[in-house]
């Protein structure tokens, strides 16, 4: 811990303006997808609906990609033009979100994860990274596009909730928060919980394409009336279920190791801080919780009876455990997690 | 066990377990070794073990929300005094002590029972599956989930040659059919088998784990004590206050495992020289504390030093020394009305206040020299590191020595001396109460910084001002199993995430003018997801390998 550990104020300025014109560039995001959504064609169809049938895990009754597929793509049309726009500034808020996360650091002189603003601030920033870290393959870009507007959805409540409610004056580390393990567990937790964020996004549209695509199946020969509602008019551009299910798979199944790292991580450094890796403190136990959920899940994809639908409501209640675990118990709960600090 | 060796039909079939199906007792079969065999193959069952882990998930929710005596033993206590029988009858289902509990056991014991159940048989399967050479070429390649064909000037050999080669470079096993159902010579091809090699050292693991765990709590010990700085620390118990032994009547507070030979501990001793607390200039805010520390790993070994640190214990062979908490432990001296006597005791006194470290001990002279009923002085201290008065009442507005002040409560007579009763607080039932008064301490003015008119003339001083550290001792000789099962399960997940696993044929077959017709199916085992890439990629690199370039030598 070096000596000088004043606060650079005005650095500390500059990062709050930047998280301000993340949170407004990520909600000016929100609302081009969302634009893109009500003003758009449908969107281009990605190649991996061919190969969903090679899948060996189970295929959902194929009328709705069928009838998707069968309405012609049409290029360069007001919606793929607000689509890109909304990018564009998704991109923008990243970086500025980014930029004021490392004069954050660099105003305090340490890591810029010690209080629950600042963890807020690198989660959202974990995800929003997540997300476009998905767009820049090309593969997976057609199926990750149409989440932008949910995926922003997330990152500007957590992160606006982050810079109101939660936050903090940029100030230095307790001596117990000054180790390098901090560095270690909370930068896996970071990354897990930014990912867990896309893949619950994913889950979540899953749920509510694969219902679009049942009701799309009833309607049989009239699938126009299934259209008229406004869900409809979205759910049909939102990529199949078959899709979207695979999607949260891998994204739950990248981050499910990281999240183990984190608990074991965070282990390693509670003894050393502790005397003890494991003393079932409260957060210790809801990661615990959530670690064992996301594992049920894992499972439940390779179950007979428990995969598609069932399977999602459990990687959303898993991740509902670890906003729980972020939350709840670290305001409400006591625990030695406690100065954690609003 | 049809599901190892069995090919496109099972992996098209949607499998991806290869545990066996629970299979329901036939009525023919309704002896009671089938149904404790169907009970078996339940509770091994991949669905069982989905269910249990949902259950241990479920289990451990009100050790998170209720209070639980192995963290908190005072929120406890509180929590059952405030609830009444309701309280009491949740400690009757131990849901105050929820994570030593014999249902919470239960749970991850079943978990254990039926994660080796179902993990013996899949080792075996999986051994055979890794000596078994890679499935046959099926007849019609054509009707694979991918498939591909080309042509070759090269001939048939050769193409099997090339592809072969091809194929093991990319990590496939491989195996040459020459007799290929009559058609030609073909190739099968396996990778991937590492993916259930992972998977079953990832469940593995979490045995061994908690193993580990189970270990160390039977051979481990933690002992709690808190010791006085050497240079304050009461001369009357000749430094004792300072030093702390590993032996178990030493420590405050000790809980061993079942299996410690409690009377056979370490040979150690440490010492606690000086603590210093350093705090943000200006502020409040701790940055640091320094546990500055001798000690000695048996009485005829040399003293060494070392520092304790948050995030930094001693080690002192298989056990470590950690700081826990600190404070200040005022040196009271007692002084006869002649000056001529003087008795000195350094009493420990524990923060009301983590942030301003207000303190409050209790001080008790017995067996004093003089004619006072019952020659015992007793003396209630509220100790203020940095006094000031707000609102006309007295408080602290920092954890430094910067106007240190102490409130005393006079008391004399019977103090409860040999009754049982915390040392930290007075026993004032049927003491009498004397006076209140206040030490400055740093004041030069001995109206101030001594106290006087009390019975029997003494006066109490203090002179000095040391502090206390507390510490814990914890031997957890199950730690380096749990760390490196731990690793295992890491890399295992990695492993059984990330590789995966893939059938690729390979058929040549003579075509005209002595050139050979390649074809070439795939089939993706798990995670079936990009395959048709990487596939592609495939047939691209043996169409390559399978040109004839007569500047390349293949
Ligand atoms: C604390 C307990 C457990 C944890 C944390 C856990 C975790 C996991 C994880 C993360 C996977 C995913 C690997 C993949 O997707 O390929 C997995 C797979 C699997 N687990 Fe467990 N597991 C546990 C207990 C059990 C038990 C008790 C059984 C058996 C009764 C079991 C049987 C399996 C099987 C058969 C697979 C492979 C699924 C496949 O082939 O894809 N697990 N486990």
């Amino acid at each position: 811990m070096s000596a000088l550990a004043v606060i650079d104020a005005s650095l500390a300025g500059t990062s709050n303006d930047l998280v301000t014109a993340a949170v407004f560039l990520y909600a000016f995001a929100m609302l081009g997808y969302a634009a893109e959504f009500a003003f758009g064609r449908r969107a281009r169809r990605a190649p991996l609906v061919v190969h969903a049938a090679t899948s060996l895990e189970t295929v959902p009754p194929p009328v709705a990609e069928a009838h998707v597929l069968s309405e012609p793509p049409r290029r360069a049309d007001r919606g793929v033009v607000l689509g890109r726009f909304a990018v564009a500034l998704t991109v923008a808020g990243w970086a500025a979100h980014l930029g004021s996360v490392v004069t954050r650091g660099l105003a305090a002189h340490r890591v810029p994860w010690g209080n629950m603003y600042e963890f807020s601030s690198m989660v959202t920033l974990a995800g929003a990274t997540a997300y476009l870290v998905l767009l820049l393959n090309p593969r997976l870009r057609p199926l990750v596009r149409p989440l932008g507007a949910f995926v922003m959805v997330p990152v500007v409540l957590t992160l606006g909730l982050g810079t109101t409610v939660l936050y903090a004056k940029a100030e230095p580390l307790q001596p117990a928060l000054q180790d390098y393990w901090i560095k270690i567990h909370v930068v896996a937790a970071i990354i897990a919980w930014g990912t867990f964020m896309v893949g619950a996004v994913a889950s979540a549209l899953y749920l509510a394409k694969s219902r679009f695509e049942a009701r799309l199946a009833l309607a049989g020969d009239d699938p126009a009336t299934v259209d008229e509602t406004v869900g409809g008019g979205i759910m049909r551009k939102v990529p199949s279920a078959a899709e979207l299910d695979r999607l949260a798979y891998r994204v739950n199944a990248f981050a499910f190791p990281i999240w183990t790292f984190a608990i074991v991580a965070g282990a390693i450094w509670a003894e050393r801080a502790w005397g003890r890796y494991w003393g079932w403190d409260p957060k210790e136990t809801w990661s615990f919780i959530t670690w064992v959920v996301y594992a049920a899940y894992l499972h439940a994809r390779a179950t007979a009876g428990w995969k598609g639908r069932r399977a999602a409501y459990l990687a959303l209640l898993a991740f509902s455990c670890l906003t729980f675990d972020y939350y709840i118990v670290n305001i409400f709960v006591v625990g030695l997690h406690s100065y954690a600090g609003l | 066990m049809t599901v190892v060796h069995d090919e496109v039909e099972t992996a098209e079939g949607g499998r991806l377990s290869t545990q066996p199906d629970p299979v329901a007792p036939r009525a023919a079969q309704s002896s009671r070794l089938a149904t404790a065999r169907w009970l078996w193959r339940r509770l091994t069952s991949m669905r069982t073990a989905l269910v249990l882990l949902f259950l241990l998930a479920v289990a451990a929710v009100p050790g998170s929300l209720l209070p639980q005596r192995s963290n908190d033993l005072a929120r406890v206590d509180d929590y059952l005094a405030r609830h009444g029988a309701l309280a009491r009858f949740m400690d009757r289902i131990w849901l105050f002590d929820v994570f030593t509990s014999p249902w919470f056991a239960a749970v991850y014991l079943l978990l254990v029972i039926s994660l080796l159940g179902c993990l013996v048989p899949r080792w075996s399967m999986h051994a055979r599956a890794m000596l078994r050479r890679p499935p046959r070429t099926p007849a019609r390649l054509s009707r694979l989930p991918q498939h591909a064909t080309f042509s070759t000037p090269l001939p048939v050999d050769a193409v099997v040659a090339a592809a072969q080669r091809t194929l093991r470079r990319r990590r496939f096993r491989t195996i040459v059919d020459d007799g290929d159902r009559g058609r030609g010579r073909s190739v099968s091809a396996e990778k991937g088998y590492l993916r259930e090699t992972g998977n079953l050292f990832f469940h593995m693991a979490i045995v061994a784990l908690l193993f580990g765990v189970a270990y160390g709590s039977l051979y481990g010990y933690r002992g709690d004590r808190v010791l006085v700085e050497a240079q304050v620390a009461d001369p009357a118990k000749s430094s004792a206050q300072a030093l702390l032994t590993d032996t178990q009547g030493q420590y405050d507070d000790f809980s061993a495992g079942r299996l410690v030979d409690t009377g056979n501990l370490a040979p150690w001793t440490v010492r606690l020289d000086s603590f210093v607390a350093t705090y943000q200039s200006g502020t409040t805010t701790p940055k640091r504390y320094d546990a500055h520390m001798s000690y000695r790993t048996s009485p005829t070994a040399p003293w060494q030093t070392d520092d304790i640190r948050v995030n930094h214990p001693l080690h002192l062979g298989a056990t470590k020394v950690y700081l826990l908490n600190h404070g200040y432990a005022p040196v009271f001296q007692l002084v006869s009305p002649d000056g001529k006597k003087k008795y000195t005791q350094s009493v420990v006194c524990p923060t009301l206040s983590t942030v301003t470290l207000i303190s409050h001990c209790a001080v008790v002279f017995a067996d004093l020299p003089d004619k006072s009923p019952s020659h015992t002085l007793g003396f209630d201290v509220t100790f203020l590191p940095t006094a000031q008065f707000v609102d006309g009442r007295p408080t602290s507005t920092s954890p430094q020595l910067g106007n240190p002040d102490a409130i005393v409560g006079v008391y004399s007579g019977d103090l409860g001396l040999g009754r049982a009763h915390s040392v930290y607080s007075l026993n004032t039932a049927h003491a009498q109460f004397e006076k209140t008064g206040n030490i400055v301490l740093l004041s030069k003015d001995p109206a101030f910084n001594v106290l006087t008119g009390l019975p029997g003339g003494w006066t109490l001083q203090i002179p000095a001002v040391g502090q206390w550290a507390s510490f814990q001792v914890k031997r957890d000789p199950g730690k380096l199993v749990v760390l490196l099962a731990a690793a295992t399960m890491i890399l295992g997940i990695l492993t059984s995430l990330r590789v995966r696993r893939r059938r690729v044929w390979l058929r040549a077959t003579p075509g005209e003018e002595g050139s050979t017709l390649v074809e070439v199916g795939g089939l993706a085992r798990t995670d079936a997801d990009g395959f048709a890439e990487e596939f592609e990629g495939l047939v691209q690199r043996l169409t390559v390998a399978t040109t004839p370039s007569p500047g390349r030598k293949e």
